[in-house]
């Protein structure tokens, strides 16, 4: 195990090195500098701006002093926010986007299992059609349509609670909802055909013939067998939440590093946009070296030997 | 602009220069020199006096190619101060000198007469050179900075919040009425109205509130509206054929029925334009130029060599991607077809692949707007009087160049006026671009909120501002849907 999280860690520095440099230049691809702006600043000040960030030097060399910051874990400076690094902003707001997508997290573990649970337990029944049409709801209705529509409802109506910004904890309920909605849907029909399977197996009929309690039986034998297919579906589905919530920051006015990065893109911020793509990809890579090893003690089928 | 306070500053329903840190102030020698004395009485927030030394180190460091500083263009109208932004002079020859502590000299690079409106622009700043000397770049954080306005930062979240407390030191104090303001950075429209709505915020920037919701708010009383210092154009790039000919680009102009646009398609209150310079500039004149006429626009297609359309190429139009400027091209295209029967295609961009395109003058017909810096139609005239980044049509003229510079020269304000407005004329006669509307200033704002009126800019001078508390609400303030 101690031998294959080691390959796994090393496998990671060759696929982050590729993804550092497709993004590098991709990046310098697209059109536009990051001193374009709606009134052009006079060329001999765009001149001073590149020499102060480097960016006159050939691309090449470019890349590699990239690179040779990175090494020392220096992300470089961002060109929107004078004074401020890289490395700073990810710091700055990382904690918002790992509350934000934690928060998602736990709604969406949480409720999706127990709406998946009860539905497997009563097939068939108006409980399971009605769970799990709602959670046929939730994987069609895009956060953009849900977002706004939970504002109208409980802040424009109901004034319960504020419709965007950040700080406080009524600020979070809101986005946490709208973005866990998919992955309650997801997680519920999830766990419902899991631990459908499951509970016909032989040793969940063993565990009930030796006279156990049927809660027993239920979430220690059934759900652990049953909610394998769950735990290969959260590591990703955790990376998303923590990265993928640029959408939710916009309409919830959240300052999390979604937001950062699509206004990094569009203002062509390299370094930024260099380094959050890093950031997300390592946590998306280990995210999935996790699972692995969650699903390796989990399920008695799988070894890595 | 609260933070920092220059010479003058804007007054709030006008935007004429007060008296900030200069108490008064007089142009020698034709404006080609001006004198400010400075109050005795101001002070930074670590308590050192505001003197002359504070406004030349900054306007030098301004300056200075080093520094990079994006609105140094203005700083251009001080003496030898763009042959030091090229590195042709060294930064110690800026026209800049004080005579004492608190009397401050500016030597301009030809008479400048309306000088003193540019004054309050923030690249006029005063700053603490001790302050960025010990920091850095990284003396605005809010521990660090070193301030000498109304209001002192107390916190600065990037993509969060700015929050700003009433400054004790300020020499103006007594008269400052709020004792914190907040900004909140929100980039999504109807996520602002919907913060507005619950009075999670008392006041918006113009432009906040997205068009689709106007027809709904635009009766209610907090929605205010106005005139913006943005002119709404085409740029036409003359360099290609067939805009190298004038007809042609008139008969462009003639065929759009613009108020259509403003009105039936858009309807936030834009104004239709014929000119290129914003109404409600104080003293200048509106000019009276080519309305819709389809009939004298296939007139002059003809005249052209393109009667009805024939052998006219194909050409397109590009925009930055956005609703409005879609709507907005495609109504033209439509009324182009219809009235010259030529064929345009629509060709929306991502917005920095649209402005590098735009600079390099590879398009027939691109989207643009420009909005002013300093209240004076100079801001808007100069766009055509160099040839660059800005002066996306290509179009330079040796005459305009010299007829611009002449009324710019002028140290009598009618006079000068009276000149601008013919090269204006003279511009539009040859007509670089297609003027479409300017900007409405549309937003909402709580009743209670008194101080903050509707202005060219949009500035707000927060020493102005205050919040009425002995308001009831009646049955005006905006409710949901």
């Amino acid at each position: 195990m101690l031998r294959l999280i080691i390959r796994r860690l090393l496998g990671m520095i060759p696929i982050l090195l590729i993804i550092i440099t497709i993004t590098f230049f991709l990046l310098r691809l697209a059109p536009g500098s990051p001193f374009t702006a709606e009134k052009a600043f006079p060329p001999e000040v765009i001149q001073a701006l590149n020499e102060q960030y480097g960016l006159d030097k050939p691309l090449h060399i470019q890349y590699f002093n990239y690179v040779k910051e990175l090494m020392k874990g220096n992300l470089g400076p961002s060109t929107r926010y004078v004074g401020r690094s890289v490395n700073e902003l990810i710091w700055e707001h990382l904690p918002t986007s790992v509350v934000l997508g934690l928060l998602a997290y736990l709604f969406a573990l949480g409720f999706g299992l127990i709406i998946g649970i009860i539905s497997s337990l009563r097939q068939n029944s108006l409980l399971d059609y009605v769970s799990m049409a709602i959670a046929m709801l939730g994987i069609s209705l895009p956060s953009f349509v849900l977002g706004p529509l939970l504002v109208i409802i409980f802040s424009l109506t109901l004034f319960w609670l504020p419709p965007a910004r950040w700080g406080e904890p009524k600020h979070l309920i809101l986005p946490a909802l709208t973005l866990s909605a998919v992955y309650i849907a997801y997680i519920a029909r999830l766990t419902r055909s899991g631990m459908l399977e499951v509970l016909r197996a032989d040793y969940i009929r063993t565990a009930r013939a030796k006279g156990l309690a049927e809660s027993v039986v239920v979430l220690r034998h059934a759900l652990r067998g049953g909610i394998i297919p769950v735990i290969s579906f959260t590591g990703p589905a955790l990376t998303f939440l923590l990265a993928g919530t640029i959408v939710v920051e916009k309409i919830f006015a959240v300052p999390g590093l979604g937001k950062i990065f699509i206004e990094a893109a569009n203002s062509r911020d390299y370094s930024v946009v260099m380094g959050l793509t890093l950031f997300i990809s390592t946590v998306l890579v280990a995210m999935n070296l996790l699972v692995d090893i969650t699903i390796g003690l989990l399920d008695p089928r799988i070894s890595y030997k | 602009m609260s933070v920092i306070e220059g010479l003058t500053v804007y007054d709030p329903k006008t935007l004429e220069p007060r008296p900030g840190i200069a108490e008064r102030w007089e142009a020698v020698d034709q404006a080609k020199k001006w004198i400010f004395y400075l109050r005795k009485n101001a002070i930074w927030t670590d308590k050192r006096p505001v003197t002359a030394h504070d406004f030349i180190w900054a306007w030098k460091r301004g300056i200075d190619p080093k520094t990079g500083t994006p609105y140094a263009g203005l700083l251009y109208f001080i003496k030898n101060a763009e042959a030091i932004s090229q590195g042709h002079l060294p930064v110690s020859d800026l026209g800049v000198h004080a005579i004492d502590d608190y009397t401050l000299e500016v030597e301009m690079q030809r008479p400048t007469a309306f000088f003193i409106k540019m004054t309050p622009h923030f690249v006029f700043s005063p700053l603490p050179s001790w302050a960025i000397e010990k920091w850095g770049d990284r003396w605005t954080t809010s521990n660090n900075i070193v301030t000498n306005g109304a209001f002192k930062l107390q916190e600065h979240k990037p993509y969060s919040q700015v929050v700003l407390v009433k400054n004790p030191d300020y020499w103006d104090a007594a008269n400052v009425k709020l004792d914190k303001a907040y900004f909140y950075p929100v980039d999504d429209n109807p996520t602002t109205v919907n913060l507005y709505k619950s009075a999670e915020i008392d006041v918006m920037q113009s432009g906040s509130v997205p068009p689709a919701f106007i027809k709904a708010l635009k009766n209610k009383k907090d929605y205010v509206k106005g005139t913006f210092f943005t002119s709404y154009f085409f740029s036409i790039n003359v360099q290609k054929k067939p805009f190298t000919d004038v007809r042609v680009r008139k008969a462009l102009n003639l065929a759009i029925d613009k108020s259509a646009i403003t009105d039936k398609l858009i309807g936030k209150g834009d104004i239709p334009a014929t000119t290129l310079v914003p109404p409600g500039l104080s003293g200048y004149p509106e000019i009276k130029s080519d309305g819709y006429n389809p009939e004298l626009a296939k007139k002059l297609m003809a005249e052209a060599g393109y009667p009805d359309g024939k052998d006219f190429p194909t050409i397109t139009i590009y925009f930055n991607t956005l609703d409005t400027h879609r709507q907005i091209a495609e109504a033209i295209q439509r009324m182009w077809k219809e009235s010259l029967n030529i064929n345009i295609e629509l060709q929306n961009e991502e917005w920095q692949t649209f402005t590098a395109r735009r600079e390099r003058r590879e398009f027939d017909i691109a989207r643009n707007s420009w909005t002013g810096d300093y209240l004076d139609p100079d801001t808007f005239l100069n766009l055509f009087g160099k040839d660059t980044p800005n002066n996306n049509s290509g179009w330079i003229n040796e005459e305009y160049v010299k007829i611009l510079e002449e009324a710019n020269q002028e140290p009598d304000e009618a006079k000068r006026n009276e000149k601008l407005v013919k090269v204006e004329e003279f511009l539009l006669d040859n007509l670089p671009f297609i003027p479409i509307y300017f900007t409405a200033l549309s937003y909402l704002k709580k009743p209670y909120v008194e101080g903050w009126y509707p202005n060219l800019f949009d500035i707000h001078p927060l020493k102005a501002v205050s919040i009425n508390t002995e308001w009831k609400p009646e049955n005006e303030s905006v409710k949901p849907n």
